[in-house]
């Protein structure tokens, strides 16, 4: 790798850790330190753009945009690492199990296909309004249950193609047990897929959990997040575009650390294998 | 042959298994399309009624049976609320949600994959720092916002684009209808764009530093070639996973697309159906996504088999 | 200034908040529905501009001297879009069909003991006792009986009619609904307009546009760009608080819609739960401040008065009874009454659904008011049907207070509160009783010394809690015009005969 290379990547994989770092302490300690109740309802205030007294100005309800994104943080990341986890936890071991046993894969990619084949909003709309009440465990199954599947899929794929490099051939010649293979050889070199999947699935849940807001069923309202506030802010977003903002902002931030650190990560867990997503 | 013998089974037991999942997540979820027609003030008689009269009070393996019944006979059954055939009304938004899921692709791909080789053969260059920021910041929006912000810019400030609608170009002959779905096209393919621009660019960058790929530079060849032929090709497989998961990205992504610029596709009748709880519309949609869904996975399997020689199905 | 020469000629496009479900009148109370319906169907009445109701297929009218016959002439020469006349056998099949199924005749219905066409134009209904609201209940645009064809109106049954049956006598007949993008109607030619002056939805019916286009816009940025660009001319439904990016515009007109409000309310679970307790409830009432939560739902005070009678002022049945006890904002109130009431925290569950923005922010302000209030509350939202499916559920209500809003039916007998079969389910003897006198009494007078003494023992029993008076803003461009030097328009529901471009 060139210096500057090196030396841009270190300064991206700062940036990103520096970032998420902040975000984690946020997510702990903003509660104490913030500078408003963050679900206080002063109507009277409502609409206000940014000032001294709000830093990110104030919503329909008058609440103080600044502590409520800061305090969403925490049930953000939670969100989004629940889900994250939900589709970790399902799809590796069966996108494993799948594409190394031909048979297995067969059937358990036939009920992923089944399942992708719904869109993310309609599956999720589906489980929750099932499920009964509206809670964040019931959301993060109902949108975990929509990452998982393609966690498989992507884990699938790169066993698919794992499973045939020379050295598992060499291994599977040497009387390696498939357990052995499957550990030592394929799953080490999963990581940097799953990795950036996850990457994805953090960012992308998040909205849909927005979505399902939309929609009317979701995480209880008084429960601040930056996805229910850009949705709760649609309608505003010509007349008071802040609330869409500058939860928008640290959205972007917290999805480009994560991409960040998982390039970083990738680079560093095997060079050789990053043609497979 | 074999190989694909045994796929297109698995592909019909897919579509299967979709349409009686369908079912059985409509029978689970509370409300009924005649209290949703009759609307907040019909009485507990007048609902009973009306759903009897739709054969809903009959026991759920009856229906079952019913639909399935009806099914091998190529019959979709009807809308209950639209009270035409599903697969007319299915018709008629396809042309909507399949044009769109053309210019979005294009905007995926036409945008994607250049920005991508672009900023892997330049590294490190200020084109592809910023290529990669704006990749990533666009993976970061949401799709209604920017369809939301585009609508107001190129529709109600400058008036460049029409700001909602979609009038059928097959039915009117007309192709500028066409310029209804550009902002909508572009406010859903721009994310799944970047997506595909950071794929494309890491994996032409693991190629670009293959063995290979030096030995072919130091032959002589020249580098578009170098590019084209050899890079390109075996960076294809992660380009082809990301392009197919953006279709499936497409069907659900339109929903909210669909919503914010008034287009009568497939994405939101599969929306409004469920909130209706239209269950023969429900169904139908779910078939043919299904049918759609298992088809293109299928297209891009076979693309992985094409792009690398050392995957074979056994 | 004078009067605008109409022109004739031209398309209207309408950018709708939603789609309905189906244009069959009789079986439907939502507006989606009525406002393209009503271009489509007549019915016996109809309202005037001061809710009056009025004749509009009958030539007249006449009431026995017990109040129990009622006789009805019909005009002669009204024709169906298929050409058809109108016959007092159509108004029998029709009304009749509407007696079984229609979802706002039960009260009238139970007490018709004959209806008969007694020559072709003349049909005669007769009752057990006399019906006071009966032309209110007959010219109702939200599920009202609208006179379809006798083939029409015998062979539909409790499921709607469906489009190639939409056949009605009014100024614009229906020509095509395309899913999810528009319902298209264009101008009846035979049309047989009345001779009197227009007034609201009665008089006379000019139809000057060729076609009417009704688009579904569910998107309320989109319906305003669509506005501003000019792609609508006239949008329905804009959020009160996107008033100010449309003001000054000269092209655009915003039509605030107060004449008559939309009353937002939130429904007392009277029989189950812990509101069956009526301290409880009163407690709820106590302990609520009116005017944030008027401006969590509609956005600035332009757009919405406080008022705690259920009809808004200017309503003939507007009365001040029983308002002391509204907007007490009384949170010290509220827990003595809690204490008495021996309330130890059990859940207070309120339901809204998330996609009725106005109620959603509105239950959001009164959860937390309760909250303070020492109510343990819990705030469910879901989707629209599912809300109405849990509301609506009478063996095993899950809920004490769901939110909701209700369009101005100028009868207090259409009131759906005094139903004990409606959600919350409200049905003391007192309550029973005066609601029967409501209904047989005539005389204007007494009728509205009974409706105040309704609105004290309803501000007594809290079945139901108003929030205020809310207006909707409607947007038009300037180049539609209608009757009058002002585009009337009528409440929620506007209407397109009468207008132009120009």
């Amino acid at each position: 790798m060139s210096f500057a290379r090196l030396i841009l990547r270190r300064k991206a994989l700062l940036f990103a850790v520096g970032v998420l770092f902040s975000l984690v302490v946020i997510s702990i300690f903003s509660p104490y330190f913030v500078p408003y109740d963050p679900d206080a309802l002063k109507v009277l205030d409502r609409l206000k753009p940014p000032s001294a007294a709000h830093f990110f100005g104030t919503d329909h309800f008058g609440r103080d945009i600044f502590s409520r994104v800061l305090v969403g943080t925490r049930v953000t990341f939670i969100l989004g690492l629940s889900i994250s986890a939900f589709a970790l936890v399902f799809g590796v071991p069966l996108g494993v199990l799948g594409g190394y046993y031909d048979r297995l894969g067969m059937v358990i990619m036939r009920v992923v296909d089944a399942i992708m084949a719904f869109p993310a909003i309609i599956l999720a709309l589906a489980l929750m309004a099932i499920m009964g009440k509206p809670g964040m465990v019931n959301v993060i199954i109902a949108v975990g249950m929509v990452w998982a599947p393609r966690m498989v899929r992507v884990v699938y794929s790169s066993t698919l193609s794992l499973r045939e490099n020379t050295y598992v051939e060499a291994a599977r010649a040497l009387g390696a047990s498939s357990g052995r293979i499957l550990i030592r050889h394929i799953a080490v070199n999963l990581l940097s897929p799953v990795i950036v999947q996850s990457t994805f699935t953090f960012a992308f849940s998040i909205m849909e959990v927005a979505a399902l807001n939309f929609l009317g069923v979701g995480i209880p309202p008084y429960v601040p997040s930056w996805g229910g506030m850009m949705n709760e802010g649609r309608t505003y977003i010509i007349r008071a575009p802040w609330i869409i903002i500058f939860p928008g902002v640290f959205l972007a931030l917290s999805v480009l650390s994560f991409n960040l650190l998982g390039d970083a990560l990738r680079d560093r867990l095997d060079p050789r294998l990053r043609n497979i997503v | 042959m074999s190989y694909i013998l045994r796929r297109a089974a698995g592909m019909v037991v897919s579509v299967l298994l979709v349409v009686t999942i369908t079912f059985i997540l409509m029978q689970l979820i509370p409300g009924d399309p005649a209290s949703v027609l009759l609307g907040p003030n019909a009485t507990p008689e007048q609902i009973e009624a009306l759903k009897r009269t739709w054969g809903l009070d009959r026991p759920i393996l009856v229906q079952f049976y019913k639909y399935f019944a009806n099914f091998f006979r190529g019959n979709l059954g009807e809308s209950i609320f639209f009270r035409q055939p599903v697969l007319e009304i299915i018709g008629q938004r396809a042309e909507t949600s399949v044009f769109l899921g053309i210019m979005a692709l294009i905007v995926v791909v036409g945008l994607g994959i250049p920005a991508g080789v672009i900023a892997a053969v330049r590294p490190n260059s200020w084109v592809d720092n910023s290529l990669l920021l704006l990749a990533l910041a666009g993976a970061s929006i949401p799709s209604f916002w920017l369809g939301l912000m585009l609508m107001v810019l190129f529709a109600g400030k400058l008036h460049l684009l029409p700001s909602s609608g979609y009038t059928s170009v097959i039915a009117t002959g007309n192709i500028a209808n066409l310029k209804n779905l550009i902002l909508p096209a572009f406010a859903l393919g721009f994310v799944n764009a970047a997506l595909v621009a950071r794929t494309a660019r890491s994996s032409m960058l693991d190629v670009l530093r293959a063995d290979y790929i030096t030995t072919a530079r130091a032959k002589g060849l020249r580098d578009s070639v170098v590019i084209l032929k050899h890079a390109l090709r075996n960076a294809a497989i992660p380009i082809t996973t990301v392009v197919s998961f953006t279709f499936a990205s497409l069907v659900s992504g339109a929903v909210v697309t669909e919503n914010v610029f008034a287009l009568p596709g497939v994405g939101s009748l599969i929306v409004q159906s469920v909130l209706k709880r239209d269950y023969p519309t429900i169904q139908g949609i779910m078939l043919v996504v299904a049918v759609l869904y298992v088809i293109i996975n299928f297209i891009t399997d076979l693309t992985y088999a094409f792009l690398d020689p050392r995957i074979r199905y056994r | 200034m004078g009067v605008a020469e109409p022109k004739y000629g031209g398309t209207l496009k309408v950018a709708l908040a939603s789609e309905p479900g189906t244009l069959d009148m009789q079986l439907t109370t939502g507006v989606a529905a009525s406002i393209p319906a009503r271009h489509i169907f007549e019915g016996l009445f109809a309202f005037d501009e001061n809710y009056t109701p009025k004749p509009m297929l009958l030539e007249d009218w006449e009431l026995s001297a017990d109040g129990k016959t009622v006789t009805f002439y019909l005009r002669k020469g009204v024709l169906f879009h298929n050409g058809k006349e109108l016959k007092a056998e159509d108004v029998v099949a029709s009304l009749e069909r509407w007696g079984k199924y229609g979802l706002t005749s039960k009260a009238l219905w139970s007490h018709v003991v004959e209806l008969k066409a007694v020559d072709d134009y003349t049909v005669v209904m007769v009752l057990d006792q006399p019906f006071a609201p009966l032309e209110t209940y007959l010219a109702n645009i939200y599920g009202g009986p609208r006179i379809y064809p006798k083939e029409v109106a015998e062979a539909a049954g409790s499921e709607p009619i469906s489009p190639e049956n939409y056949i009605g006598t009014g100024p614009y007949k229906f020509a095509e609904w395309k899913a999810g993008d528009y319902i298209k109607l264009v101008r009846f030619e035979g049309y047989s307009a009345r001779e009197d002056a227009a007034s609201g939805y009665a008089g006379k019916r000019v139809a000057y546009f060729d076609e009417l286009l009704f688009y579904f816009v569910p998107e309320d940025n989109a319906r305003l760009v669509g506005i501003q660009a000019g792609t609508y001319d006239y949008a329905v439904n804009i959020p009160n608080d996107l008033y100010p990016n449309v003001e000054g515009d000269p092209n655009i007109v915003p039509i605030i819609v107060d004449h008559p409000p939309i009353y937002p309310m939130a429904l007392c679970n009277t029989i189950s739960g812990l509101t069956a307790d009526v301290k409880i409830r009163q407690a709820i009432l106590a302990a609520l401040d009116m005017e944030p939560i008027m401006l969590a739902g509609y956005g600035d005070p332009t757009f919405w008065k406080l008022n705690g009678s259920y009809f808004a002022p200017g309503i003939r049945w507007y009365t001040t009874a029983g308002t002391e006890a509204y907007n007490q904002a009384n949170p010290e109130r509220a827990k003595e009454l809690l204490k008495e009431a021996g309330y130890n925290g059990e859940p207070l569950r309120i339901i809204v659904a998330g996609d009725m923005t106005a109620q959603y922010n509105q239950a959001l302000v009164v959860a937390d008011q309760l909250k303070k209030a020492g109510f343990n509350v819990d705030l469910q939202v879901y989707d629209k049907a599912t809300f109405f499916a849990r509301r609506n559920d009478r063996k095993n209500p899950q809920w004490e207070l769901a939110f909701s809003y209700y369009y101005t039916i100028p009868d207090p007998s259409l009131v759906l509160m005094l139903s004990p079969t409606y959600a919350g389910w409200w049905d003391t003897p007192q309550k029973r009783i005066l609601v029967e006198v409501l209904n047989q009494i005539t005389d204007f007078k007494v009728r509205y010394k009974v409706w105040e003494a309704i609105m004290e023992l309803w501000y007594i029993e809290v079945p139901a809690i108003k929030f205020g008076d809310a207006f909707q803003l409607h947007l038009k461009r300037a180049s539609l015009k209608g009757y009058g030097t002002e585009y009337i328009n009528m409440g929620a529901a506007p209407y397109f005969w009468n207008s132009w471009k120009e």
